[in-house]
């Protein structure tokens, strides 16, 4: 672990916050950061919803930039 | 004894997970003596659900949903607001691992006089990191709550203490969790937050104190209509006849592990898979044609006819048989020269014959060689060939010219 996750995971929720457009590759960095700061067996996970979502944890730096609808997803949890 | 029915699909991988946890409270509320309808995979549908419900005091189970629809396997909808009968959910609590059905399922399982729901307004968010497996921190977190809180109605908790539990097992779990992951830790607080429970807060799966009912006689139920028996076996015939509906009464190809809910199916593959052999001689029967072989050769050595004789080859002339073409061939010319028209290569055994059919055939009596031809015919029908071609001037020379 290079850093407190903690910090990391605060960081990418301000992002979340104010999050406009041009701060895409921000946020997909942030999250990088956060996992990079989690130890080895927690950046395997899954999220799942019962409404139909499968989401590898590593490949959320990737959707953030490249899927516009998880992107929604991530922010509207992240900043309730 | 109280009813509870679980609805368990198995078909995607995140109600698979859900129901790995229920199955522990399958289990634990059959430990209990409850007796319980394990709606799992191909089980959990609408009309399973239907029937089961209304005989049941807690409906439960994990499924896919959103604020109007709770479903089970391949998505078939188990409830949609509006649309189920009163009595499914009438005087019943009512708990679903699903998301959002608290906005309005929910409140319309109580409006339909549901004594007490428990859901998610929000979606339900959970974290795996392995297969379902009891060892998986996250698993724990997030799934192992809920199959221990539905243990506790078991215990005779109020609706109302368990998910005043559950909320309060997830604020631990989120101040454990707070530290090793914060995300894990957010989408526990979220599931948290989204928890709700309309109606009566009271209610109870089974009374406190309530004596251990004695273990009643059997009575099978069919999942599909309703039809109710004390019978095993005329259960089974029933479902097998009407329903067929498990592998478990599925037909069984006795020489593979092929199996089919139809007989035609089952008839069609031995058609084509397994083709019988018949013995000629008695019932015996088998796939194998070898084993046919070695059951006559053993079993009807006596009546087995001898073997049919080789075919004879008969002269055209004079009719006699012999075995072998060769025999023939050699019979034939040594006992029956034979003629060859030069002009049609009709065969004939005598000279005379020969004499006629050219005659008839292919000299007119105008051919001024007629004689002629007819000696040499008689000697060498090649020669007469070429001799007809190269020095008559025979009008037949001009067709072979040809």
């Amino acid at each position: 672990m290079s850093a407190n996750p903690l910090e990391k995971w605060r960081k990418v929720q301000r992002l979340a916050l104010k999050f406009k457009n041009d701060i895409v590759h921000e946020l997909a960095q942030a999250y990088q950061e956060y996992l990079d700061s989690l130890p080895e067996f927690a950046r395997e996970v899954t999220i799942m919803t019962f409404s139909g979502k499968v989401i590898k944890r590593k490949d959320i730096p990737r959707l953030i930039i490249e899927d516009p609808q998880f992107r929604e997803w991530f922010i509207k949890h992240l900043t309730e | 004894m109280t009813n509870v029915v679980i609805s368990r699909p198995d078909f995607e991988r995140a109600v698979l997970y859900g129901s790995y946890w229920l199955y522990k409270v399958v289990k634990y509320y059959k430990e209990k003596g409850f007796r319980v309808f394990d709606l799992y995979g191909g089980y959990a549908n609408r009309d399973v659900w239907a029937v089961r419900t209304k005989q049941s005091r807690l409906c439960t189970g994990v499924g896919h949903g959103n604020a109007d629809v709770f479903t089970g396997q391949n998505y078939d909808i188990l409830w949609r607001t509006c649309q189920y009968e009163k009595s499914e959910v009438q005087g019943k609590i009512v708990f679903l691992l699903s998301c959002l059905t608290a906005r309005r399922l929910g409140h319309d399982i109580i409006d339909k006089g549901g004594q007490c729901y428990i859901g998610w307004y929000e979606e339900y968010i959970f974290m795996v990191s392995k297969s379902p497996s009891d060892d998986d921190p996250y698993q724990q977190a997030f799934l192992k709550p809920i199959s221990d809180a539905l243990n506790l109605l078991a215990d005779g908790k109020t609706t109302g203490e368990v998910v005043n539990w559950l909320y309060n097992r997830y604020t631990e779990l989120i101040k454990q969790w707070e530290n090793i992951d914060p995300e894990a830790a957010h989408y526990l607080k979220h599931d948290r937050d989204s928890l709700r429970i309309y109606g009566d807060e009271e209610a109870q799966v089974t009374k406190p104190g309530e004596p251990p009912q004695p273990p009643q006689p059997d009575v099978y139920i069919c999942p599909w209509c309703g039809f109710i028996t004390e019978d095993a076996e005329k259960m089974k015939k029933h479902i097998l006849e009407l329903h067929c509906p498990h592998e478990e009464f599925w037909y069984e190809c006795c020489f593979c592990s092929y199996k089919t809910k139809s007989k035609c199916d089952l008839a069609n593959h031995y058609y084509q898979e397994h083709p019988i052999y018949f013995c000629p001689y008695c019932d015996y029967e088998t796939p194998s044609p070898r084993e046919l072989r070695y059951h006559i050769k053993t079993e009807h050595a006596d009546e087995i006819c001898p073997p049919c004789p080789p075919p004879k080859y008969k002269c055209i002339f004079c009719g006699a048989e012999f075995d072998s073409c060769e025999e023939l061939c050699h019979h034939v010319h040594d006992e029956h020269p034979t003629y060859v028209c030069p002009f049609c290569r009709q065969l004939f055994d005598n000279l005379e014959k020969l004499k006629k059919h050219i005659e008839e055939k292919h000299f007119p009596e105008t051919c001024p060689y007629y004689d002629t031809v007819h000696k040499t015919c008689m000697m060498k029908p090649c020669k007469l060939r070429k001799w007809i071609r190269k020095i008559l001037k025979c009008p037949l020379a001009v067709i072979w010219n040809k």
